[in-house]
This record gives C-alpha cells, structure tokens and sequence, in this order.
C-alpha cells in the first residue's frame, strides 16, 4: 500500500522533543484502535527525532512503517510516517519543503515556546493528502518522459546513505523499546494494550486473536 | 473452560497429553486410573531426540511437574477437577501434546471448591454479551466494522462497543465466549433429538462465527437456518460483512455470501434491483475491495470478485458496470504497488475486455461518433512520443494521413464498429502499459511490476496474431466475383496498414521498455536483475531487439 500515516513538525530540545504541530490519516486502522494508533505515531516521532543528530536524514523502519525524518541544524525537525512502499525521495522532498514554510511562518525565536495548540498550521493537513499519491502531489516524480530525473534519484540515494535503519538500531545502547513504551507517560493504558498484543501477534496493528 | 485428556504416562516418563486445545488458562483433567498412580509415583524426566529442552526449561519443567503433583494428591480417580492451567510451551509429535506445566489459578476458583458442577456457569454472561452483539447487529445493517479491543480485564464493564457504525468486542471475554458457544454448538449438533429455538442457535453462531469463522459446520448450520427461513437471506449479508472485516482473508465467508448471492438471485421474490448500482453485486465489489485493503494478497477477495464479474456477465446484469470496474480496479493497484495479486485480477479483466467481449463496455461513450478517432489518436500519441529518436518518423506520418483518410472513407457500420473495436482493444492495453511505466519510473525495484509488464509484452504479441485473422475473416465472404478482386486490394492494404501500425507499436513498448529499464538499472542493483529477467523473457516470447518484426513495405 502506498500510504502516508502521519506527519509531525516538532522542535528538538536538547533534553527531549515537542511536537509543534502533527496531521494524522488513520483511517485505513479499524475504528477502536485509531486513538491508539495515533499516539503511538506521537511517540515515535518523539523518540525518533531525540535520537537523530541535528544535520541529518533518515529512514527509519519499524514493522510494517518507514519513519523518514529530518533534523536540521537549527533543531527543526519532521517526521513523517509512510508504509515501505511510499518512494523515499518524495517523503524527502515534501519533509524538506514543509518545515521551510513552517519555518517562513513561525521564525525560530519561537519555537521553543510554541506548543502544538498554539501553532496554527493546517497546510500540513493539506499537504498529508494530496501527497497520499506520490505520482501526482510532486511535479518531480514525473520522470516518465524526462531521464535526467535519474541523476535527482542517484544524487538523492547517495545524500541518504544512512538508510534501512530499524528503530532497534536508532535506540540509544541500553534502550528497548519495550521498555520505553512501557515507561512512556505519552501513551493511554489502552495503547499499550494495544501494543502488547501487536507485539504477541508479531503484526504491528493487526490483531489476530 | 477447556477438557484435557491425559491418555497414558509413558514408560519412559514423559507426559505426553493429548488436547483438543492448544494453550487455554484453566483447564479440567480427567484421570485415569493407573495414570494417577503412574504420576504420583514417576519422577519425571524430560528430553528425548526430538523434544530436548535447555537446561534452564528443564528445571522449569521438573518444578512445574512438582506443583502439578502436589496439588493432585487431593484429586480422586475418575471424576472431574479444576487442576491449574497447562500454559507455555506446547509442542506436538505424533499427535500428542507435550505441555509444560505452569500453574495459574483462575480468579473464581478457590483451592477447595474445585469441584466444577456445570460448564455453563463458568461463564454466566455469554448469553448476556451474545444477545447484546446481536442487537447491536440487528438495530444497526449499516455496521461496517468488527474487532477485538485488547483489554486484560473487565473491571465490571460491558465488552460490548458500538460507536459510529463500529463494533469492538473487549478481549478478555474472547475466550469463555467462544468456547461457551462453540460447545452449545456442538452438543446441539451431535444430539439429533435436542431441540433448541432457532433464535437461540442463530445468536450462538453469530457469536462463534464472528470469533472464529473458520468454522464449515457453523456456517452450514447457518445455511440450514436460512433455507429453512428461519434467517433472513438479506440480513446475512450484513453479518458476513462484519466477519469478513475481521477476518479479510476468510474462505468460508466469502463461500457463505457466493451461497447467499446465487440463493437470493434465485428465489422469485427477491427484493433486489439487478439494474440499480445499489445491485447486491456492487455491494460483493466493494467488500472484496475492503478486504484486499485490510489484507496484502489477499486471493480469496480477488477470485471473490472474479466470481462476481463471471455471475454478472451470464446474468447479463448492467451493474456494476465494466467501465467502472476497470477504473476501480486501477485505482486500487496504483495504491498497493507491490501487491501482484491485483495485477493479476488487471489481467483477467485485460483478456475480457480485449478478447472475449462480445458488447462493449465503453457503450456510454460510443455514442460520441469521435470516440474511435480519440482511441486512435492517443495510440499515435505514445507511439509518437516514444519512438521519435529513432524510427521512421515521416513513416509514421503516412500511416497516421493513411488512416485518417481510410478511416473517414468507412462507411458501412460493420466495418467501422470493427475498427473501433479494434482500437478500443487497444485502448485498453495502451492505459495499462501507461500505468505500468509510471509505477516502475516512481517506484523503486518491485518484482510485480515488472512481471506485469512481461504480461502485457505477451498479450500485445497474442493481440497482434489475432488480429491478422481478424481481418482475413472480414473478407472472406465475398459476394460477387467483380467485388472480390476490389475487396482484395483492400484487404491487402487494410493487412499491410495492420501490420505497419504493429511494428510501430511494437517499436514503442520497446523503447519505452529500454527507457525505463536503463533507469531501474542505475537506481537498483535488484532491480537490475528484475530487468535482465524481463529482457531474457522478451527474447523468448521473440520481441527482444534482434528479433525485429519485419517491416512491411507501405502501400
């Protein structure tokens, strides 16, 4: 499935991280596990982004997701949430080009008071569903008739060397993410509920009795 | 509540159970007589070849093992005990199950009543949360979803959910539930004399089914219930719905709604309107949509939706329409590109429109006279695009006057159906191959869209032999000796004018194959072995480089 899930702005503290402003699409999830499936994508971002070092990519996979995030040297950060199939470049560029508008909007000196109630953003609303179809959100994807695009593909594969990272390999030495769900203050005793079987099931969010 | 069967302790010690259930909580054991002693009297000892625990389980074992016996000294022979839960490690060779044993008391056992009188009251509100699902199922036919809600406890709250046309069912009463009814079930089944209402047995198997459909006997006995018109055919289907978003991969559902389908399509007062887009058969689409959505392929919705298609076409139903079918269709592989078995659903419908089709499905846009010149044009249009480095391009124009000209001088309407056919045909292939080359340009190295491609090398070769007979047949019945020599220079130069504009578009879908190959090779080091696979496929089937289709020389 070709699918953007959620996408997150969130501002880098050097101790932890705070979401600005986060869009959401859960609902390919069935009903009673939307709530759940949303703040579990909060927490990961978060965790994510406390983990990347500012001035970097990545792609980050956990389960059935790919976690592509971006933070850049002034600590701006985004993440957004795609499944596997959802070309990596795009989810690049549109990253890219919403905390620059993001960033035109709110200037810097005002992020580190700024909480996500506050901030008044609904492009990226707009931005999480027209980008739901890669192919005709990005006038860049267009490479059909133009092959120069491929040297756009191979410049950007090299930039993003740190791929196909697992979020085992993004946790700090010592961490689990058992264990961080469990300590997470973030997430409701039904999530992690939720979490506990998906994990038993060995399915990210299907439940399979 | 499950029954265990200890059958016999062997020589060599080893408990071996069988169970008809794998892992439960509590369970009840009978004892046999000389097993009792055979247990009290073992020491027990674990491993063989085949089952060897670590050292560490072993202990686990041996001290399980100890609980197990110290609490079945109170136990006497030969008649029922709660004994504590067989949990863990269960693994079976040769049809008997060894468990490892950890004890778990259930919370409304104590350790001295373990006598247990009646099953039923193990569980005393299965009945109370079935009746409850069932109205929430009955009031509301507009429910669409069903699922299970984790939930370790039921801290005195109702596990029944139902909110904006969803169901959710608490998790902790999964269990009891589905046993209580699935024993019902049975002991109603296996004694022919017992009666029971069938409202009764209706909301047994709703709740049984729903927890596990996998089930033949239940669904038959469903089966009985509406043949006998103690169920509502129509009302079924909104059931089935609800268990087949819970299970989207489940065979025995979709066999139940193809039952009701052909059931409710048969019997003379049906209630439903064949000609209406709210026909039942719209309604089969969009579930088979929803379940290959929920479950990556997913070939029980996929053939579900064939079966529809077949059923419409010998019903000579109008809905659900072709055309939107195919865009239906599209749609769907366009967002789940690596999932091959809607490609291949894509396939079975490129045979039929292109081959088998006897109406045609772009009926609503035949009545625009410009619609076959529109197919032609845009079949020009990606010839065009995609050969203008390197063919015959003045050729090309000549074929393209030629046709222009030939096809305005059509005057009889056999013929120009014919051609539109023809194109129409092509129309079709031409959206598909387009599809294929943007998905494979956007999205790196997936196999099934390489695969797919090599479909539609394939059914442009087989297009391209039927459609030399094709024209033959159209002239072979002459009617009169002066008109068959004009005819034969017609032919002659309709065959010619097929041929050339094939080898222009085969040179097409070669190119455009180089184009987007050389890309997949740079980008992807798999990928560029998906593209020598193809190429190797291309050579075989004869549409590789070198096997050039020989050019006809222009009229």
């Amino acid at each position: 499935m070709v699918k953007l899930y959620a996408f997150s702005i969130l501002y880098k503290n050097p101790t932890s991280a705070t979401t600005l402003k986060a869009a959401y699409d859960v609902e390919s999830f069935s009903f009673f596990q939307r709530g759940s499936v949303k703040e579990f994508m909060t927490f990961i971002s978060k965790t994510i982004v406390e983990r990347t070092q500012s001035c970097f990519r990545q792609s980050v996979k956990e389960g059935d997701y790919m976690c592509h995030v971006f933070v850049r040297a002034d600590n701006l950060a985004a993440v957004l949430i795609s499944d596997h199939e959802y070309p990596r470049r795009v989810a690049h560029t549109l990253i890219t080009k919403v905390m620059d508008e993001f960033a035109a909007k709110y200037p810097q000196s005002t992020w580190e008071t700024l909480s996500e109630a506050m901030t008044d953003f609904a492009q990226i609303n707009v931005y999480l569903a027209k980008y739901q179809n890669p192919n005709e959100a990005d006038a860049l994807t267009k490479m059909q008739n133009d092959l120069d695009e491929t040297k756009i593909i191979l410049v950007s594969t090299s930039v993003l060397e740190a791929m196909h990272n697992t979020l085992e390999a993004v946790l700090k030495r010592g961490e689990n993410l058992d264990e961080l769900v469990s300590k997470s203050q973030g997430l409701s005793a039904q999530s992690k509920a939720f979490y506990k079987t998906a994990r038993k099931t060995n399915s990210c969010c299907s439940l399979a009795p | 509540m499950k029954s265990l069967l200890i059958k016999r302790v062997f020589p060599y010690k080893k408990i071996l159970i069988n169970t008809i259930f794998g892992r439960c909580n509590d369970i009840d054991v009978f004892l046999e007589k000389e097993i009792y002693t055979d247990l009290m009297s073992s020491q027990p000892q674990f491993g063989t070849s085949d089952f060897a625990p670590s050292e560490f389980k072993r202990s686990r074992l041996a001290e399980n093992f100890k609980q197990y016996r110290s609490i079945s000294p109170h136990t006497s022979v030969e008649k029922r005990y709660i004994v504590p839960a067989l949990k863990g490690a269960v693994r079976e060779t040769e049809g008997l199950i060894v468990c490892q044993f950890v004890p778990n008391f259930p919370r409304h056992v104590t350790n001295n009543s373990d006598e247990v009188t009646m099953q039923d009251d193990i569980f005393p509100a299965a009945e109370k949360i079935l009746s409850d699902i069932e109205n929430v199922v009955k009031k509301n036919p507009s429910l669409k979803s069903f699922e299970i809600i984790p939930a370790e406890d039921n801290e005195n709250k109702s596990p029944v959910f139902h909110q904006e046309d969803c169901l959710g069912l608490a998790s902790w009463c999964v269990q009891p539930l589905y046993c209580y009814a699935y024993r019902r079930l049975f002991e109603l089944r296996q004694n022919k004399h017992r009666r029971e209402e069938p409202s009764t047995i209706a909301r047994w198997l709703l709740g049984a089914l729903l927890l596990n459909p996998n089930v033949t006997t239940f669904w038959n006995m469903r089966r009985e219930l509406v043949r006998s018109h103690k169920l509502e055919a129509s009302e079924e289907f909104f059931f089935s719905r609800l268990v087949l978003y819970h299970k989207p991969k489940c065979f025995e559902a979709f066999a139940y709604r193809r039952w009701l389908l052909s059931y409710i399509l048969n019997s003379k007062d049906g209630h439903y309107d064949p000609e209406s887009v709210e026909s039942p058969l719209c309604r089969e689409l969009d579930i088979a949509t929803t379940c290959a959505d929920r479950y990556a392929s997913n070939y029980h919705a996929w053939s579900h939706r064939r079966h529809v298609i077949t059923l419409r076409e010998s019903r000579g139903f109008a809905y659900p329409t072709l055309e939107t079918e195919w865009k239906n269709s599209l749609a769907w592989c366009q967002r789940h590109v690596s999932d091959y078995s809607g490609l291949s659903y894509r396939q079975f419908l490129l045979n039929k429109y292109m081959f088998e089709l006897k109406e045609l499905p772009r009926e609503s846009f035949i009545k625009c006279p410009d619609v076959g010149e529109q197919w032609k044009e845009e079949l020009f249009a990606y010839i065009k695009s995609n050969i203008s480095d390197t063919g015959d391009m003045h050729q090309l124009q000549r074929l393209y006057d030629w046709m222009n000209a030939e096809f305005r001088a059509i005057t009889s309407s056999r013929r120009r159906q014919r051609q539109t056919t023809y194109f129409r045909a092509l129309s079709y292939w031409l959206e598909e191959c387009r599809a294929n080359d943007s998905a494979i340009c956007t999205y790196n190295d997936h196999e099934a869209l390489w695969c797919h491609r090599r479909f539609l090398a394939y059914l442009l070769l087989r297009f391209m032999a039927s459609n030399h007979s094709y024209h033959e047949d159209e002239y072979a019945d002459g009617r009169s000796v002066d008109e068959s020599a004009e005819r034969k220079n017609v032919q002659k130069s309709l065959t010619n004018d097929v041929t050339v504009c094939h080898d222009f578009l085969v040179q097409a879908f070669r190119a455009r194959t180089n184009k987007i190959a050389d890309l997949a090779t740079k980008r992807d080091q798999h990928e560029k072995m998906l593209v020598e696979r193809f190429f190797k496929f291309l050579q075989s089937i004869g549409l590789d480089e070198k096997n050039t289709y020989t050019l006809v020389e222009k009229v």
